[in-house]
């Protein structure tokens, strides 16, 4: 009884801490920059009314043919202009989050708006749009504005503001990554994945003009083809490997708990491993896939690996200005002060 | 209420807990499709027969038959269980159309499609518009974005994408504007065979949802 006590002490503590926003504002600055280029590019495209009205008003969009439709086709129609209206609202809420002006109602007007136009027009939906919708849930309810953003300069008169906030959103920023790399690597149900389909995956991938950014036709020939299946096997063994970054973070937080591998793992910080994998991996699908911003936005997450304390540290040694100043924040990853 | 604010960092780690448990529950990846009665002999026929060739002379399984019903039983008992586990969270899931199964890029074909698009002029098909193919790159930037592929691409065999018709007409109001002498549009699209080094090159190209428009049908906007 006495440990299971101690159990729930500790997860109370755990969801407790805080620090200081650096961390969650990146977080926010990232996926915000990469909707606004996303809703400005379907402008220079000149897809707003495709992608947004009804096929009755030069659309793609079948939605008035539904029984239920989405809120704001009941309140303005599939017209024209309430396509545009809906992209523009997209925008300035997108524009107001990166700024972080209203933070959190911003987040909760973007999410509304672009649950609508999934409505409108469900198959322009990836799975991009989605995880930026799990983000933009969190960015209501956790304080991602707290510091660089203008809600901080109306606050305090200074862009950043080292208040600490509940360190919550950031943790579950995390537990989002892991559960998405995890599950994408458990669902490669396809063959060519796997050895028995000798690797041959991201070879396969790079021969569908609807995904891949230039002609790989190339990648037949060796040495390109054993370089594809290098680039396979490994995108399979991280992605299915990467629960292991929550026993990292376990180290990290209880390193008097590790053991021997757990303290090697500690030293080296192995969690890197995947963090650089992952950085390397997006950067290059950026260049040789055509996947929109899937690729930036999620790198845009990865700020949340890091505690604010440790952002402050690096800002401090490569930028110029340096951060005011820090919450009293230690290195476990632990954070320090109760929210 | 003073009693909350005390109880509050509580109340705050049960939430959480419960987010985080509800959104493991979504990620599991219970089956959703059920099995017509009269397609269970047929249900996955390729693939349950490969197990029961690995399983049959271990002896824990029957015939084949027998396998086939079990397997299919046993497929729509996890679809239950998904149902009733996943039942709680669903309707958040559902409210902002999200998931937490990312099965991205899952399976990747190994017989991928090319939109094409050419014009009619003066009775001869021409060529306009093939991804990846520099030659005919004509509204190239916008096929290539990744919500306009959603219109036309399909993963299904027998339909095209839902969109897909009104796609076409509105390619087609585009490239007559562009080409003014074009008597009609044709959109279609093309699968052939990629292969794997040890596999022979198979230049087959199968062409299909093929739509041809005139100046008509191309302002038409129901011509489902």
């Amino acid at each position: 009884m006495n440990r299971l006590k101690t159990t729930w002490q500790e997860i109370v503590r755990f969801w407790g801490e805080a620090e200081a926003g650096t961390s969650m504002a990146l977080v926010r600055i990232g996926i915000a920059l990469c909707v606004v280029y996303d809703l400005l590019h379907i402008w220079r495209l000149n897809l707003v009314v495709p992608l947004f009205a009804g096929e009755e008003h030069g659309g793609w969009s079948h939605v008035m043919t539904r029984t239920v439709w989405p809120m704001w086709i009941e309140w303005f129609g599939a017209t024209e202009l309430s396509g545009v209206a809906l992209h523009a609202s997209m925008t300035l809420a997108a524009v107001a989050l990166l700024l972080g002006f209203r933070t959190r109602m911003a987040a909760a007007i973007l999410l509304f708006l672009w649950i609508q136009w999934t409505g409108i027009l469900p198959t322009g939906d990836r799975g991009i749009d989605q995880l930026i919708r799990n983000i933009l849930v969190l960015m209501v309810f956790g304080d991602f504005g707290r510091t660089l953003s203008v809600d901080a300069l109306a606050r305090t008169g200074r862009w950043a503001d080292p208040t600490p906030v509940s360190v919550w959103p950031r943790r579950l920023v995390l537990g989002q990554m892991i559960l998405m790399y995890t599950s994408a690597g458990f669902l490669k149900s396809g063959l060519t994945w796997w050895p028995m389909g000798g690797f041959a995956a991201l070879h396969f991938a790079l021969q569908d003009p609807s995904v891949a950014a230039y002609d790989f036709g190339w990648t037949r020939a060796q040495p390109w083809f054993f370089i594809t299946q290098i680039g396979t096997a490994t995108t399979i063994l991280y992605q299915c490997t990467y629960p292991l970054v929550l026993l990292l973070f376990w180290w990290r937080r209880y390193p008097e708990r590790a053991g021997r591998i757990g303290r090697i793992a500690n030293g080296y910080r192995l969690e890197w491993i995947w963090l650089l994998l992952g950085a390397w991996f997006h950067v290059n699908l950026g260049l040789v896939m055509n996947l929109g911003i899937f690729p930036w936005a999620m790198l845009a997450l990865y700020p949340a690996w890091f505690t604010s304390e440790e952002w402050h540290r690096w800002s401090a040694r490569w930028l110029p200005l340096r951060a005011n100043s820090s919450p009293p924040t230690d290195d476990s990853g632990r954070g320090s002060v109760p929210a | 209420m003073r009693g909350l604010r005390d109880r509050w960092p509580q109340i705050r780690a049960a939430v959480l807990c419960l987010v985080v448990i509800g959104n493991l529950l979504q990620a599991i990846p219970f089956p959703r499709k059920t099995v017509e009665d009269d397609k269970r002999a047929e249900w996955r026929k390729g693939d349950v027969e490969l197990w029961h060739s690995w399983l049959a002379p271990t002896g824990i399984v029957g015939s084949r038959a027998e396998f086939q019903e079990q397997v299919v039983d046993a497929y729509l008992a996890l679809r239950e269980a998904g149902n009733w586990v996943q039942a709680p969270v669903r309707p958040f899931f559902s409210t902002i159309r999200t998931t937490q199964q990312w099965g991205l890029f899952a399976v990747v074909t190994e017989k991928p499609e090319r939109l094409v698009v050419d014009v009619e002029v003066d009775g001869e098909w021409r060529r306009i518009s093939a991804r990846l193919r520099t030659e005919y790159p004509w509204e190239n930037e916008r096929f290539k974005y990744r919500r306009v592929r959603g219109t036309w691409d399909t993963i299904h065999k027998d339909r095209p994408a839902p969109l897909y018709e009104a796609f076409c007409r509105w390619t087609a109001r585009r490239a007559f504007a562009d080409y003014p002498d074009a008597a009609r549009v044709r959109v279609r699209r093309e699968q052939f065979v990629a292969s794997a080094p040890w596999e022979k090159l198979d230049d087959t190209v199968t062409p299909s949802n093929e739509r041809i428009l005139d100046r008509g049908k191309a302002s038409l906007w129901a011509l489902r």
